[in-house]
């Protein structure tokens, strides 16, 4: 179980704990009944029960159904069966939902473009045309480049911080699914109030679809099938998040995430080469619901993991002006202020978090209230999400760090702008004219999560 | 051979008596701390000498840190530090001045209950480990403050306890995944060393260094007392070395576990503190590495229950501290 893709934080809280024998599942204290021991069992063997009792025992029992998205709640129990219940979101699955629905929309991330492009030594864009190709040869009528649903976060983000009291601060990006779990699971008092409400990008290309995307089509959500292909395994729980489902229904949002390494053995499999790449339809409208296809790919500043504290900078320095100064303590922590450039008095300080430790190491100064930042970008793996845990594996320590690097030279070089903007804005427009709360769908909560039993006895 | 020489309740009154998991002596000798089910820690002084009565005398007693039971305390080896490990899934440090300690630091992060926290020999680091799987391994920062400097989830189970060799920072860990685990510094990282599966046949409870630092054993849920021997003395550090297992002796009369492991840095013997409530004495018998064998002394002392852990005193290398299931922590003199 050690390298099934999850982050360490989601692994070392929840996937890979086996059930001891005194710890009961939580979720169905409520629904389970106790079966009762019939005490004349042993007399009734070759006794023929009567019709009444029959029945009566078929509806004492009662089935269990447990779900993924109660296995975020737990601790111990069926744990290695929710590695079983995560496999599911497989892309035999996927290609399955693409034929039963009559849409399909797949999200994919520059990471995992980057990623399989060092790998199979391509340029993105041309990764990003084939894989296109690929999944519309399977049925997909379009391939969205997640950074476009990341723009909506970003647009949002400096206004929430704004917002956020100092008392409140730092504010903690909600982009990245094992913190979140993390947060929820421990720490729940501390941590979930300074979560920023804005939604992941994957969280908001899943409201595009089946919220805009859907409408504009004239289309019930259920009839609209939406995957996202992710640097990590931790993107599968947060797709089967509660609050991610389609209001006042039992539809996800994104049914389906796979991992970059998933997707490049499908890719394997089918033995795409470049004379499979479909040709450009110039009478096609180039937009963001095509872009990927053309081999457009909406780039960032700030690193590969969403850039996040980057933008924050920006966007505070384009309103108040400010020297900017970075420092780097080590690969996983950076630290960037603003300074006032006429009184040297420092006006905003950010920071990067990556990787399990460095997260324990935050959330200690949090709670001993030493921590000064106003922003703080946390991811749960080291290196960021261009080191996901469900990003192409290759055998060797050394491999691996000349890898990492490579993904992030080519996601540094990806190409900025693009027409993004204007896109988001007539999307934006025409969203609000099909749903008046569409803003809504840009913001989540969170719930903190009742920890084991066993952490509630008393010896 | 071992001749009992007092019996101390670590919580009130013979009958209300609560489980002692852990003694930890103070490098003087003079000080004894030790920890229980009644989620306190409690600091004795060692009063007497050798010769004349010797007796635990309790100084100080730590009881608002922790709210479940403390499974494992340690001094830190300049004595200034003392930390305890609870099933609260919290390590607490207190500060000791003038005899008097205060609690400076809670470290927090495990997701369940922590069986042991050490201190590695020149103190700059603390090990602590859990039911959770993991060992963390923990810096002091400038503020007095400790950071967490690595995470590592190397078993499979429950890590029972973290042991530091007595001169290198190597650490070894014990598991109910019945492996033990090597750890070292690799300037920037802890990484695992070596891996030994299938140390004992179920739970390895506990291990013990010798002296320098060259020898190791390891008791288990099996009664088995394994040997294990640096392979390259002379040309290794013993954190960039190998271990290998040359011995083990399997007690026989008796179906309980051995729980505690500890040997004498003086005379080089090794006592035993097992679920049959018993304390044993065991003896390598040749020093070469080729073929020691490990010797049984034989049974040398009680408890009414269970013992959970034994301590020789680091000054006194006579005397013998060991915790048990039965509310007492007793004090041993061994007599050759």
């Amino acid at each position: 179980m050690e390298d099934s893709g999850f982050s360490g934080v989601v692994r070392l809280s929840n996937v890979s704990d086996f059930i001891a024998p005194n710890l009961d599942c939580i979720i169905p204290l409520e629904t389970r009944t106790v079966e009762k021991k019939k005490e004349e069992s042993q007399v009734n063997i070759r006794a023929k029960k009567t019709k009444n009792e029959e029945n009566k025992q078929k509806e004492d029992k009662k089935s269990v159904k447990i779900s993924l998205a109660d296995c975020l709640a737990c601790n111990g129990c069926i744990t290695s069966a929710e590695t079983v219940l995560v496999e599911e979101q497989s892309f035999g699955r996927l290609l399955e939902g693409i034929r039963n629905s009559k849409m399909a929309v797949i999200t994919i991330s520059p990471q995992t473009i980057t990623s399989v492009a060092v790998k199979l030594e391509k340029t993105p864009e041309e990764l990003a045309k084939l894989i296109a190709s690929f999944f519309r040869r399977h049925g997909v009528k379009y391939i969205l480049d997640s950074s476009f649903a990341r723009q909506f976060a970003h647009s949002l983000a400096s206004e929430e911080l704004l917002l956020t009291p100092s008392t409140s601060r730092p504010l903690l990006s909600s982009a990245c699914p094992g913190f979140v779990c993390y947060a929820e699971k421990s720490h729940g008092d501390l941590l979930i109030p300074k979560i920023s409400k804005i939604r992941s990008p994957q969280a908001i290309s899943g409201a595009l679809v089946k919220g805009y995307l859907a409408k504009k089509e004239g289309l019930s959500p259920c009839d609209v099938f939406h995957a996202a292909v992710m640097p990590c395994f931790d993107k599968k729980l947060e797709a089967s998040r509660e609050q991610f489902k389609v209001e006042g229904t039992e539809i996800r949002e994104t049914d389906c995430v796979v991992s970059t390494a998933e997707l490049l053995e499908e890719l394997g499999k089918e033995d795409v080469g470049e004379e499979d790449v479909a040709e450009e339809d110039v009478e096609e409208e180039n937009s963001w619901t095509t872009s990927l296809s053309r081999g457009i790919i909406i780039g960032e500043d700030g690193g590969a993991s969403g850039g996040y504290a980057d933008r924050i900078v920006r966007d505070f320095v384009a309103q108040n002006g400010g020297i900017v100064k970075t420092s780097k303590l080590n690969k996983n922590m950076f630290s960037t202020t603003v300074e006032s450039s006429t009184t040297g008095e420092i006006l905003l300080r950010v920071a990067k978090v990556y990787g399990f430790r460095n997260v324990q190491n935050l959330v200690r100064k949090m709670k001993t209230k030493k921590e000064k930042t106003d922003y703080v970008e946390v991811m749960a793996c080291p290196g960021g999400c261009a080191n996901g845990g469900g990003q192409v594996r290759y055998e060797t320590m050394d491999e691996r760090e000349k890898r990492l690097a490579q993904v992030e030279e080519l996601y540094e070089a990806l190409p900025r702008g693009n027409g993004c903007s204007e896109w988001m804005e007539s999307v934006r427009e025409e969203w609000e004219s099909l749903d008046t709360n569409y803003k809504n769908l840009l913001f989540t909560d969170y719930k903190p999560v009742e920890t084991n039993v066993a952490q509630t006895l008393k010896w | 051979m071992l001749r009992q020489i007092g019996e101390f309740y670590h919580q009130g009154e013979k009958d209300d008596t609560s489980r002692v998991w852990m003694t930890c002596w103070h490098h003087g000798g003079r000080i004894l701390a030790s920890c229980g089910d009644d989620k306190a820690v409690r600091v004795w002084s060692l009063v007497g000498e050798p010769d004349s009565k010797l007796r635990l005398e309790c100084r100080t007693t730590l009881d608002d840190s922790h709210a479940r039971a403390v499974r494992s305390v340690a001094f830190s080896n300049d004595g200034k530090l003392l930390v305890s490990a609870s099933f609260d899934a919290s390590v607490v440090i207190y500060q000791q001045e003038e005899g008097e300690f205060t609690e400076v630091n809670k470290l927090e992060g495990h997701e369940s209950e922590v069986k042991c926290a050490v201190f590695s020999k020149s103190d700059e680091f603390l090990a602590t480990c859990s039911r959770d799987k993991s060992v963390w391994f923990w810096q002091q920062d400038e503020d007095e403050d400790f950071s967490v400097s690595s995470i590592l989830q190397p078993h499979t189970q429950d890590v029972k306890q973290v042991v530091w060799h007595p001169t290198e920072d190597l650490l070894v860990s014990c598991s109910y995944d019945s492996s033990i685990r090597f750890y070292r510094y690799d300037g920037e990282d802890w990484v695992t060393q070596q891996k030994i599966d299938n140390c004992h046949v179920g739970t390895v409870w506990s291990a013990a260094f010798d002296a320098e630092g060259h020898r190791l054993v390891t008791v288990g849920e099996d009664h088995v007392i394994q040997l294990f021997v640096r392979e390259n003395i002379d040309s290794k550090s013993a954190d960039q070395d190998t271990w290998k297992s040359v011995a083990r002796l399997e007690v026989e009369n008796t179906r309980w576990p051995l729980y505690a492991v500890t040997w004498n840095s003086e005379n080089d013997v090794i006592a035993t503190g097992g679920g049959d409530s018993k304390i044993r004495l065991f003896k390598i018998s040749s020093k070469s590495s080729d073929s020691p064998i490990i010797e049984h002394l034989g049974v040398v002392g009680s408890h009414e229950y269970d013992v959970n852990h034994v301590a020789w005193n680091p000054k006194f290398s006579n005397i013998l501290s060991s915790a048990s299931d039965d509310g007492t922590i007793r004090l041993w003199e061994l007599e050759i």
